[in-house]
């Protein structure tokens, strides 16, 4: 025989009529000699005794009401059913929505970098030529020349400068036609006659190498390359051959409407 | 319910589900009139009111036609409607215990009629029925349940363990604690009303 709190748990079972014939056998036993176990199922049995185990039953609107819902519902679902995306069309739209918002966003910053208005067509000034210089002696062209048609006289090669040994070492003498450009560029090393090679320099030019051995070199002195001279000192004295002097294009402003 | 009304209930279910499944509408609808009451039945005895388990009907049947196409034979149709139903209403209970707006019944009464409710309980005190309403609805759920559907739905032990999914032996210690709960909850009424009833 069980103890109370074992047959309080068969309570349920009894009132209802659940219990096996052993376990209906083994509360029956125990409340006979259990008096507080009596009163508690008997109070038991009247509180579900006193809940009424009728309940409201449906109308006939009210079964019309919960079909109609119930079909009107469904039906909305139908039809929001085949809207509902798969995987592959949410892709394919986002794609189409990244297509969409590239080509607006191309679309807009071109429009920024253009004026709205008409397009403006600047024309260039024509160059303007300023002939500085004397052409060189040797390109035969006049200052007649120069002035009678636009074409632009391209300076001259530089000249060859003979020296004794020949043209082998023309390589090696300073062009004459460039003393202009003297204060551009920095001193060369000076030439040393004797060593023939210039002064601070690691590795000066090779020797020149004669045809006999017992040749004795020829002098390799330059000679005297005309002084620099200043624009201003020059005067009428021609620079040999200064090309021409261009002036940059004059722009006008673009006056951009609005 | 007898036992040959229920096989042959279950003979009509399965042959309204194949029907259905094959495409015809007007089965669901013959599913839905079969079990209406039993639901309504079961969602009042939970929540204890007429609107809230209209719709809690309407929302299972709405649920078994989502469940149709993964739903197996016909045999356990009324304990998934059971079980489905069940859990809805103690969802719903648990929502309005925690929006905490209950009406009281006298406001539930104006809005609605108590005339529409059963006789049996309309011809009860206002005070014993509420009472036992908030008594049932204070039960622990599982213990809820099975006061609900072995009170009510005149279930047995062992149909009410199908639709709760326990064991026989957990059935009846819920359907105990239950009587209990309910024995002291209404310790104040068993000797007055039981002599009036």
């Amino acid at each position: 025989m069980g103890g109370c709190r074992q047959i309080a748990g068969l309570f349920g079972g009894y009132i209802y009529g659940d219990l096996t014939p052993d376990e209906m056998r083994e509360v029956r036993l125990h409340l006979d000699e259990c008096p507080g176990c009596r009163t508690e199922l008997e109070a038991q049995t009247r509180t579900v005794e006193l809940i009424p185990r009728d309940r409201p039953s449906l109308s006939d609107e009210e079964r019309q009401q919960v079909m109609w819902t119930v079909k009107g519902a469904l039906r909305s679902l139908r039809l929001v059913a085949p809207f509902r995306f798969s995987p592959g069309v949410a892709q394919g739209f986002a794609v189409a929505a990244l297509l969409i918002a590239a080509f607006a966003a191309g679309t807009m910053l071109g429009m920024r970098g253009k004026p709205a208005a008409q397009t403006v067509v600047v024309k260039p000034e024509p160059v303007d030529i300023e002939h500085r210089a004397l052409p060189p002696p040797n390109s035969g062209a006049t200052t007649a020349d120069r002035s009678a048609g636009p074409a632009i006289t391209v300076p001259s090669a530089p000249r060859h400068v003979t020296t004794a040994a020949g043209p082998r070492r023309r390589d090696r003498i300073a062009p004459v036609w460039r003393g202009h450009l003297g204060p551009r560029r920095a001193p060369g090393p000076k030439l040393s006659p004797a060593a023939g090679t210039p002064e601070g320099t690691e590795r000066g030019p090779e020797p020149l190498k004669t045809d006999s051995p017992g040749e004795a070199l020829p002098n390799l002195q330059t000679p005297a390359a005309p002084p620099l001279e200043r624009p201003s000192e020059r005067g009428d004295r021609a620079a040999p051959d200064r090309g021409p002097i261009l002036t940059p294009p004059k722009t006008q402003p673009v006056k951009i409407p609005g | 319910m007898p036992e040959d009304g229920e096989s042959l209930q279950t003979v009509e279910d399965e042959m309204l589900i194949a029907r259905f499944k094959a495409g015809e509408q007007e089965a669901f609808d013959r599913l839905m009139a079969a079990h209406m009451d039993q639901v309504f039945g079961l969602a009042w005895s939970v929540l204890h009111d007429r609107e809230d388990a209209l719709d809690a009907t309407q929302e299972v049947f709405i649920k078994l036609h989502a469940a149709f196409p993964r739903f197996g034979s016909a045999s356990n149709l009324s304990g998934w409607l059971y079980r489905v139903c069940l859990n809805h209403c103690i969802d719903v209970k648990r929502r309005a215990r925690n929006a905490g707006c209950e009406l009281t019944e006298e406001e539930w009464d104006r809005l609605r009629g108590s005339d529409r409710d059963d006789p049996g309980w309309s011809a009860m005190n206002k005070e014993l029925r509420q009472a036992i309403r908030q008594a049932v609805d204070q039960l622990p759920p599982r213990q809820r349940a099975a006061f609900v559907l072995r009170h009510y739905e005149f279930m047995s032990l062992q149909e009410t363990a199908e639709v709760m999914g326990c064991t026989v032996g957990a059935v009846k210690a819920h359907l105990s604690r239950a009587t209990a709960h309910l024995r002291s909850r209404l310790a104040g009424y068993v000797g007055v009303a039981v002599g009036e009833v």
